[in-house]
C-alpha cells in the first residue's frame, strides 16, 4: 500500500474534546482505489477521525496538532466554501441510520436532484443521473422509487438510496461510517457486497468505519484497529487478521464468536481471554431437566394486529385491515434449557415473547407455563406468574426509567409484587447489582450515565429480582462491542447454572448465541420454520430459510496462528 | 430508601441548572425578578412603608421624595406600599390558579392517554372548545355572571389554561406509552395507576412546569388587565391593576402613577418568560449542546 500514492492522508493528529483526548498523534493513509477499514470498540475516536476527515467535527472538537491532505490539498486550511465543494464532489459519506439520514418530507427523486446542486445540468439529465444511480445499487423498481417518500421504503432500501446519493458525484473517496450496524444480517451482507462491487466499478477509495470484524475481512483491503484514541496497527487485512503483532488486536480477534470454532461453556473477553473454556455435553445435559414437563409451551399461538380504521373507513365499512404477526407457532422450553429465537426483523419473534407476557393481546393458540394455560386466565390471576418469568427488553438503557436511580429500578420487581415488607430495599439492590458484577456506587447512578454493557447488566439484575423460573432476553446484545457480548452471554451461562434458570434469546446474531443455546427455532414471516439442537441446525439446516440465514451471518476467513 | 437514593444527584443535578442559568446575564436577572416578585409576595405586609389603603388627601398625587419613594396617588395613599402589597395579590393569584390548572391538566391529560380513544377523544373535543373561546371575551362573561373578585379571576385563569397542559400532557404520556422501560413495567404485572404516577408522571412534568411558568405571565395581565377595567380586584385593596387604573385617570396630572404600576407589570412579565425559556433550553436534552 505504501507504494500506491494516497487519497487521504493524516500525520500525527490530535484532537481534543476540552480536557479528553479523543485522537492521539495518530496517522492514517488511505490509497487510491483501497478500502480501509476503521476497526474499534465505541469510544475509541474512530468516528472522531472519520468526521475529521470531511471536516464534520462538533465544535468542542479541537484538533491541537497534525496535518491533514487530500490529494495533496491542506484540508485544514480549508475556508467553509473549500469545504462545501469538497464534500459534495470529492467526498461522499454513508452515516449509520437510514431512517434519519433522509428527509422525510421530500421525495426520494427531489432528494436526489437536490445533491446535484453543483452541477449545471438540466433538471431531466440530473433525474437521470438519479435513476442511473438508483439501478446501480440493484433497487428493485427503480423509476418508481424515485416518486416514492422515504417512509414508504424497507431499512435496506433506505441505506440503498443513501449509497446512491453518495456515489452520484463519483467521489474520490467514499465514507461509510457502521453504514450496515442497523441492518439485519441478511441484509448486511448484501450491502456489503453491493459497496464491493459499487468501489470495484467507480474506482474510489473507501474508508468503512465498522465495530464488526467479519464486514472488514469481507470488504475492506487494509485495516486500521484504534483503541483508546491510538492505533494499535495498520495493514493489509490478511497481514493483519491472519498475523497480528499488537496485543489489543489479537485479544480483539479471539473474543470474536464468530472466529470460535468449537462451542463454548464461556466466551474470552478482553480483560480475560483465558476465560474461553469448551462447552461439556455431559454438563449440559445434566442442567436441562427433559423429564419434566415443559416449563414454557406454547402451542399454535396466532397474533393479529388490527389497524385501527379512520372515521371514514368506519362509515365506509371497510373492513379493518389485518397483520398476521405470528401464525401457528409452537415452541417448548424444558426447565434449565436455553432456547434461541432467531429470525429476521419483522419475522414476528419479539411479538410471540411480548404474546407470552400478555403484553399484546393472542389471537389463537395456548401459552402454557408451568402447566396452566397463561391466556384463558384473567389479568388478576396472571400476576403470580409474572412474577416466575421476566423479560429483557431490546434496548439497554431505554428499558430502565430514565428519572429513577438504578438501584431503585431493580428492586421495582419486588414493590410491584408487593414482596417488598420488612426487607431492606437498599441492601436488597446492593445484592442484586453485585450478583451482575456491579459494585455498590451503581445504586445511586442514573441510566443515562452508564454504558450500553453496564445498563444491561443492570437489566439482568432486575430480571432476576424475584428468581424468576424463566428469562425471557430480547437482543440481549445487539448494540455492545464484541467483548462485552461475551461479558454479558458468560454472566448468563453463569447464572442459568447457579439459578438454574431457563433462558429465551430472542436474536438475529447467530454467532454469539450459537455458544450458548442448547436448542434454535428459526423464524421467518411469522412462523416457526425449523427447531433443533443448535449443533444440528448450524451443521445441516433443512428450512432454505435457516440456510440463507446461516449464509449471510458472515464467516471469519483469516484465522490468527 | 426510594427518596434517599436520589437526593444527592437529584441536588447536584439542580445545581447544575442553576450554574447554567446564571452564566448568562439574562438568566441571572431574571431569576433574581422571579424570587423578588415570590419573596415581596409573601412578606409584603410586613415590609410595606405605609398602610396601602390610609388615606391622606394633603398628601395628594405627590412626586417621589425620601418620604414617598414613589410618590403618593390621587388620595394620597403610598405609592411604593400598594405596589409592594399589590404583588402579594399577583403572586397569590398567579400560584394558586397555575398550580390548580396543572393539576386539573397533569390528571385529565393522563386519563386521556391511557384509557380507551372514545373517551380520549371526547375529551380532546371538551379542551379544544374551551381554548377556543378568547380569554378577554370569556373573562367577561364570567365576571358578568359572578360579579368581580378574585375567585373569578382564578376560574377564569384555570379554565382558560387547563386544556393546553391537559394536551401536552396527553401527548408526553402517549409517546413515552410504548417506550420500553413502560414495557418493562407492564410485563412486571405493575398497575396502571403506578406506571403513572411513578413513571410517566417524572418524565412528563419538567416540560409541563416550563408551560406553566411562562403562563404566569398570563395570569398576572389577566388580573391586571381585568383590574383595570374595574372587573377584578375591587378598589380600595391595592393590585397593579386598580393602581394603573388609578394612574390612569391622572396621567395628565402625573405620569408617575402608571409608570410606577407598570414597569413591575413589564419586568415581571418579561422574567418569567425569559427563565421558562431558559429552563427549557437547559432541561430539555434535544437543545442541550
Amino acid at each position: 500500500m505504501s507504494t500506491q500514492t494516497s487519497v487521504v492522508d493524516i500525520r500525527d493528529m490530535t484532537i481534543r474534546f476540552g480536557a479528553v483526548t479523543a485522537v492521539k498523534s495518530v496517522s492514517m493513509q488511505i490509497g487510491q482505489g483501497r478500502i480501509m477499514g476503521l476497526v474499534g470498540e465505541s469510544g475509541s475516536g474512530k468516528s472522531t477521525l472519520a468526521n475529521a476527515i470531511i471536516g464534520l467535527l462538533p465544535h468542542a472538537a479541537d484538533i491541537a496538532q497534525g496535518t491533514i491532505t487530500f490529494e495533496g490539498r491542506d484540508m485544514l486550511s480549508f475556508s467553509d466554501k473549500d469545504w462545501q465543494a469538497f464534500r459534495g464532489q470529492d467526498v461522499s459519506y454513508v452515516s449509520q441510520d437510514p431512517m434519519s439520514a433522509l428527509n422525510p418530507a421530500l421525495r426520494i427523486g427531489e432528494q436526489m436532484l437536490d445533491i446535484q446542486h453543483w452541477s449545471d445540468k438540466s433538471r431531466s439529465e440530473k433525474m437521470a443521473t438519479a435513476l442511473d444511480a438508483l439501478n446501480k445499487v440493484r433497487m428493485p423498481q427503480a423509476e418508481a422509487r424515485l416518486g416514492m417518500y422515504p417512509h414508504e421504503l424497507s431499512g435496506g432500501q433506505k441505506q440503498r438510496v443513501c449509497i446512491a446519493m453518495a456515489i452520484m458525484a463519483r467521489p474520490k473517496l467514499l465514507i461509510a461510517d457502521e453504514a450496515t450496524t442497523a441492518l439485519d444480517a441478511t441484509l448486511e451482507v448484501e450491502i456489503v457486497r453491493l459497496l464491493n462491487d459499487l468501489q470495484r466499478d467507480i474506482g474510489c477509495a473507501m474508508l468503512f468505519v465498522t465495530h464488526h470484524l467479519t464486514v472488514v475481512e469481507e470488504l475492506c483491503d487494509d485495516v486500521t484497529v484504534m483503541y483508546q484514541g491510538n492505533i494499535c496497527e495498520s495493514g493489509a487485512v490478511e497481514d493483519v487478521f491472519s498475523n497480528p503483532n499488537d496485543s489489543y488486536t489479537r485479544n480483539l480477534l479471539s473474543c470474536d464468536p464468530s472466529r470460535i470454532e468449537e462451542k463454548c461453556r464461556r466466551l474470552p473477553i478482553m480483560s480475560d481471554l483465558s476465560l474461553k473454556s469448551p462447552a461439556d455435553p455431559a454438563r449440559d445435559r445434566a442442567r436441562i431437566d427433559h423429564v419434566a414437563k415443559p416449563l414454557l409451551s406454547v402451542r399454535q399461538l396466532d397474533v393479529t394486529f388490527h389497524k385501527p380504521r379512520s372515521i371514514a373507513e368506519l362509515l365506509s365499512g371497510t373492513p379493518a385491515r389485518r397483520i398476521e404477526a405470528v401464525r401457528g407457532a409452537s415452541l417448548d422450553i424444558a426447565p434449565g434449557e436455553t432456547v434461541a429465537l432467531i429470525g429476521e426483523s419483522g419475522s414476528g419473534k419479539s411479538t410471540l415473547a411480548r404474546a407470552v407476557f400478555r403484553l399484546v393481546p393472542a389471537e389463537r393458540g395456548e401459552v402454557e407455563f408451568d402447566g396452566t394455560d397463561l391466556l384463558s386466565i384473567s389479568n388478576r390471576d396472571m400476576r403470580p406468574f409474572r412474577n416466575e418469568m421476566a423479560m429483557m427488553l431490546q434496548d439497554p438503557i431505554g428499558s430502565l426509567s430514565p428519572r429513577m436511580p438504578v438501584g431503585t429500578s431493580v428492586i421495582e420487581p419486588l414493590i410491584v409484587s408487593g414482596q417488598s415488607k420488612g426487607k431492606n430495599l437498599r441492601q436488597e439492590a446492593v445484592d442484586l447489582l453485585q450478583l451482575v458484577g456491579l459494585s455498590e456506587d451503581f445504586v445511586d447512578r442514573y441510566p443515562h450515565e452508564m454504558s450500553g454493557g453496564q445498563a444491561r447488566r443492570v437489566g439482568v439484575a432486575r430480571a432476576l429480582a424475584l428468581r424468576p423460573k424463566l428469562v425471557i432476553a430480547d437482543e440481549p446484545t445487539a448494540g455492545l462491542d464484541v467483548s462485552i457480548q461475551g461479558e454479558i452471554f458468560n454472566l448468563l451461562a453463569e447464572l442459568r447454572e447457579t439459578m438454574s434458570l431457563s433462558i429465551l434469546i430472542i436474536t438475529h446474531n447467530l454467532h454469539v448465541v450459537r455458544h450458548l443455546a442448547d436448542r434454535m427455532a428459526i423464524m421467518y414471516h411469522g412462523e416457526i420454520v425449523e427447531t433443533g439442537l443448535t449443533d444440528d441446525v448450524v451443521r445441516a439446516p433443512q428450512h432454505s430459510y435457516t440456510k440463507v440465514l446461516l449464509d449471510a451471518n458472515l464467516h471469519a476467513k483469516y484465522s490468527a496462528q | 430508601m426510594e427518596q434517599g437514593t436520589s437526593t444527592l444527584s437529584r441536588q447536584a443535578r439542580i445545581g447544575s441548572v442553576l450554574r447554567t442559568l446564571c452564566s448568562t446575564p439574562l438568566g441571572a436577572i431574571s431569576l433574581l425578578i422571579v424570587l423578588a416578585f415570590f419573596v415581596i409576595g409573601v412578606t409584603a405586609d410586613f415590609i410595606a412603608p405605609y398602610d396601602p389603603v390610609k388615606i391622606d388627601v394633603r398628601a395628594k398625587l405627590q412626586g417621589p421624595s425620601a418620604e414617598h419613594w414613589l410618590g403618593t396617588d390621587q388620595l394620597g395613599r403610598d405609592v411604593l406600599s400598594r405596589l409592594l402589597v399589590g404583588t402579594k395579590v399577583a403572586c397569590f393569584l398567579a400560584v394558586t390558579s397555575v398550580s390548580i390548572a396543572l393539576v386539573i391538566g397533569i390528571v385529565l391529560g393522563m386519563l386521556a392517554a391511557f384509557t380507551n380513544r372514545w373517551i380520549d377523544w371526547s375529551m380532546l373535543l371538551v379542551f379544544d372548545t374551551v381554548r377556543s373561546f378568547p380569554t378577554i371575551m370569556f373573562a367577561l362573561t364570567v365576571v358578568a355572571l359572578f360579579g368581580p373578585s378574585v375567585n373569578s379571576i382564578v376560574a377564569i385563569v384555570v379554565i382558560s389554561t387547563f386544556p393546553s397542559y391537559a394536551r401536552l400532557v396527553r401527548t408526553q404520556v402517549m409517546s413515552l406509552r410504548n417506550a420500553e422501560f413502560i414495557e418493562a413495567q407492564r410485563a412486571m404485572g405493575t398497575s396502571r395507576a403506578r406506571i403513572l404516577l411513578r413513571h410517566m408522571l417524572p418524565n412528563v412534568i419538567g416540560p409541563v412546569m416550563i408551560v406553566a411558568s411562562m403562563d404566569i405571565p398570563l395570569v398576572i395581565g389577566v388580573e391586571a388587565g381585568l383590574s383595570f377595567l374595574g372587573l377584578g380586584v375591587r378598589p380600595p385593596t391595592p393590585s397593579w391593576g386598580t393602581i394603573l387604573n388609578d394612574g390612569f385617570s391622572f396621567i395628565r396630572n402625573t405620569s408617575w402613577i402608571v409608570i410606577a404600576g407598570g414597569l413591575p407589570l413589564i419586568l415581571t412579565t418579561v422574567a418569567f418568560t425569559t427563565l421558562g425559556e431558559k429552563l427549557r433550553d437547559i432541561l430539555d436534552p434535544k437543545l442541550r449542546k
